[in-house]
């Protein structure tokens, strides 16, 4: 009985309850600016972008790449913004294209495989892991997820 | 003209991102509320076979708790120490670095891709339930995966 009631005990590791308030609202806050600070200048640079004819251009540039994944060319967009940059600005510059629910899906699965590349690789680094190989496995099951998700959420092209 | 289309992309812009805010801002305080109660301590410590699987000892549990639901970022700031004090061995960092590889800031990301996509509250149900279990379910195959092909190799050798 003791040792049950040790063990259940509130550890004195746990901080009181105004701590870890404080805490996740300093959390919460830092995510509500980063995502203010993102979405609206994408969403102001992808409609200059549209009206200038670039996303048409871009879109027709990545299309053949795009079909294997049933996806319009524009959606390249997003997996190149989230490759190089972060999840905040691909479902940003995501949520301008107008993609059906089935595309959003499978987008979200290849950005969740591989993005924030170049900072992520870095953070595994210097927590001693063999980055190479695990940076040339997200890629390859981006690609992977992509195929697959695509055929079983995505309607042929007709 | 170029005042109103600048105008029209800044509210749509603002509206996405208030639709985001709603939900990922009370998830995150939420988390950080309930995560240091020792009911998940008891969690962790009941997942450790489960982890040994994977290839990952008990001091992994914190930063892989951290990584699944904040992200790499959060959760390698807590390898490192570990990892510094040679608590777990090279192995297991490679472990962990392909499970948080997989899936990671499941809070985050999923809330994003939600909200963003069109649909109902069914459809976008059904998307989170989507994501978290194909990055889930894949973290843990190819950890897993990764675990018995090593073992393989080391009984042949």
């Amino acid at each position: 009985m003791d040792r049950d009631h040790e063990t259940d005990g509130p550890s004195p590791d746990v901080p009181d309850f105004r701590s870890r308030l404080r805490r996740g609202l300093g959390r919460g806050g830092h995510a509500l600016w980063v995502i203010v600070r993102v979405t609206i200048p994408t969403f102001v640079v992808m409609d200059f972008l549209k009206r200038m004819g670039v996303i048409d251009r871009i879109g027709e540039a990545c299309a053949p790449v795009m079909t294997l994944f049933r996806l319009p060319g524009e959606a390249a967009i997003p997996v190149l913004l989230g490759l190089l940059l972060n999840v905040f600005t691909a479902t940003a510059a995501l949520g301008s294209l107008g993609l059906s629910g089935g595309q959003v899906t499978t987008l979200a699965l290849m950005v969740g495989m591989a993005h924030t590349l170049v900072i992520e690789t870095a953070v595994l680094k210097s927590a001693g892991a063999r980055v190479w190989s695990l940076l040339g496995y997200r890629l390859l099951m981006a690609v992977l997820v992509g195929l697959v998700a695509s055929r079983l959420l995505i309607g042929a092209a007709p | 003209m170029i005042g109103e289309a600048l105008l029209d992309a800044t509210v749509s812009g603002a509206v996405l991102s208030l639709k985001i805010a709603v939900i990922l801002v009370p998830a995150l305080v939420l988390y950080d509320l309930l995560a240091p109660l020792p009911v998940f301590g008891r969690c962790g410590r009941a997942l450790a076979p489960f982890l040994a699987r994977l290839g990952m000892s008990p001091p992994c549990t914190v930063p892989l708790a951290a990584g699944l639901f904040l992200g790499i970022t959060y959760g390698a700031g807590m390898i490192l120490p570990i990892a510094e004090e040679k608590r777990v061995g090279p192995g297991e960092v490679q472990s962990l670095g392909l499970f948080l590889c997989t899936c990671h800031a499941i809070i985050e990301d999923t809330f994003l891709f939600a909200v963003v996509g069109a649909g109902g509250p069914r459809e976008v149900a059904a998307r989170m339930i989507i994501l978290i279990s194909v990055r889930l379910g894949l973290a843990v195959a190819v950890t897993r995966g990764r675990q018995i092909w090593l073992g393989s190799r080391s009984l042949q050798a």
